[in-house]
């Protein structure tokens, strides 16, 4: 995925935040799916539609490591996301 | 103090008023006690974010527990949306108008954040005239009718609810009013589908009803709907006196209207006194309310230890319009269908001693 691509919450993916963590259900997924740390934080940040570049800068500063790190370890996660519906491009 | 205590402190968490939850852990008998109640109120996401804020005291692992039982009632509510989704879209595909009920739309719309209220089953509202047209296009889904009709027609004319259940256990209740008998018989069904409000789930724009219907709903589901009411349902009372901006004068107005003054005292009463919530207005107006010997009588049916389905019904035939309507009502009620019967009651016999018991429950709440 290129830095440039801008990435978004998928209307229809259903989800939950509390002190618990999250709960996400893609339109793809049959079961919900819970996420804590770095996907809890990756789900939180893309509140409002990131480019790849700023969500890793996001995800930097509160884990107060580089952007070529976070971009590293996010992409999976988001090719998760992107598999099941739960996030969108463009 | 007992589970029960300490749930009703719960379930008024985060509200003007609130009283304080323990400032100890409890111990793990005593837990475990709490924790079942959480769970069969549906208050454990309640209880997640007191204990979050440090208004309930726990133990590391009760937190972990909470948590876990948080996270997997929101799981649930999750599901039960995606049902809702799929029921909502295929009704309106078919014409029909919808209003969600209850857990989706309040969760939303009166509560801080979704994740604070928990529910268990799929409520939807449609109009008496849809109301078989409904229940078909679930069927044609492959949801299965829990109890038949008492007579053709019973349903769209007189009915409160059918339930509906899916292959998986997912229950959806269609419903046509808010409650059983004279209480739902006397609601102004038109008013519930003059305006709306929305609720977007799954971005898709769904609507439900507007506030002060919302928490009429509320009032007639906590008052009449469990003999012993969920303090997840007294909540939602409570929340929308205290944490809304709701105009309690008109609700109480179009109460009265449709005869249903008392259910909205006896909802108030209930969840002041179960949530033991410092005095207000509300509170005090219900207190004070008296209510007509007709609602005496029909809370009777709903209130009483001997409270059934039949007793119900039979309250309600003082409400049905015209002597056509009566006779209509009453012929389903004593000679209802073989197929309903197989589900209910074992033969005409008991059904009519049924109805007989109920009559005597009725005249006892209007004496």
């Amino acid at each position: 995925m290129a830095r440039s691509t801008r990435i978004a919450r998928a209307p229809a993916t259903l989800w939950r935040s509390g002190p618990f963590g999250r709960v996400i259900l893609a339109p793809g997924d049959a079961e919900p799916v819970a996420c804590t740390g770095t996907a809890a934080a990756v789900w939180d940040a893309l509140a409002e539609p990131l480019t790849l570049e700023e969500l890793a800068t996001v995800l930097a500063a509160v884990f107060g490591t580089d952007v070529d790190t976070v971009t590293a370890d996010v992409g999976p996660l988001l090719a998760i996301w992107r598999a099941s519906g739960a996030v969108i491009e463009g | 103090m007992s589970a029960a205590t300490v749930a009703g402190a719960i379930a008024a968490h985060g509200l003007p008023g609130a009283p304080s939850c323990p400032d100890t852990p409890l111990d793990d008998e005593a837990w475990a006690a709490l924790r079942r109640v959480l769970i069969t109120e549906r208050l454990v996401p309640v209880a997640s974010y007191a204990a979050h804020a440090g208004a309930l005291a726990v133990t590391e692992d009760q937190r972990a527990d909470l948590l876990a039982e948080h996270e997997r009632a929101m799981s649930l509510v999750l599901l039960l949306e995606r049902r809702l989704l799929g029921a909502y879209g295929a009704l309106r595909s078919a014409g029909v108008d919808v209003r969600v009920l209850k857990g989706p739309a309040v969760a939303r719309l009166d509560h801080p954040d979704p994740s604070w209220r928990a529910f268990g089953d799929v409520d939807l509202l449609v109009p008496g005239a849809q109301f078989d047209a409904a229940g078909r296009v679930l069927a044609a889904r492959g949801a299965t009718r829990r109890f038949a009709e008492a007579r053709p027609g019973f349903d769209a004319r007189f009915g409160k609810a059918v339930t509906f259940v899916e292959d998986d256990g997912i229950q959806i209740d269609l419903h046509r009013t808010f409650a059983t008998g004279a209480f739902g018989l006397g609601v102004d069904l038109d008013a519930l589908f003059t305006a709306s409000d929305v609720v977007t789930i799954g971005g898709e724009e769904i609507a439900t009803l507007i506030r002060r219907h919302r928490f009429l709903h509320a009032c007639f589901h906590a008052a009449l709907g469990d003999q012993e009411p969920r303090l997840v349902a007294l909540r939602d009372v409570a929340a929308f006196v205290l944490a809304t901006d709701l105009d309690l004068d008109a609700a109480r107005a179009e109460a009265d209207r449709w005869g249903a003054g008392a259910v909205v005292a006896r909802a108030l009463r209930l969840t002041w006194s179960r949530l033991g919530l410092d005095p207000h207005p509300a509170a005090e107006w219900a207190t004070r309310h008296v209510a007509s010997r007709r609602e005496v009588r029909a809370l009777a049916a709903h209130t009483s230890t001997e409270r059934s389905y039949a007793s119900q019904v039979v309250a309600g035939v003082s409400a049905v319009p015209g002597i056509t309507g009566k006779l209509a009502y009453v012929r389903a009620l004593l000679l209802p269908d073989r197929r309903y019967l197989a589900g209910r009651d074992a033969s005409y016999g008991a059904r009519l001693r049924r109805a007989w018991a109920a009559r005597r429950v009725a005249r006892r709440g209007a004496a």
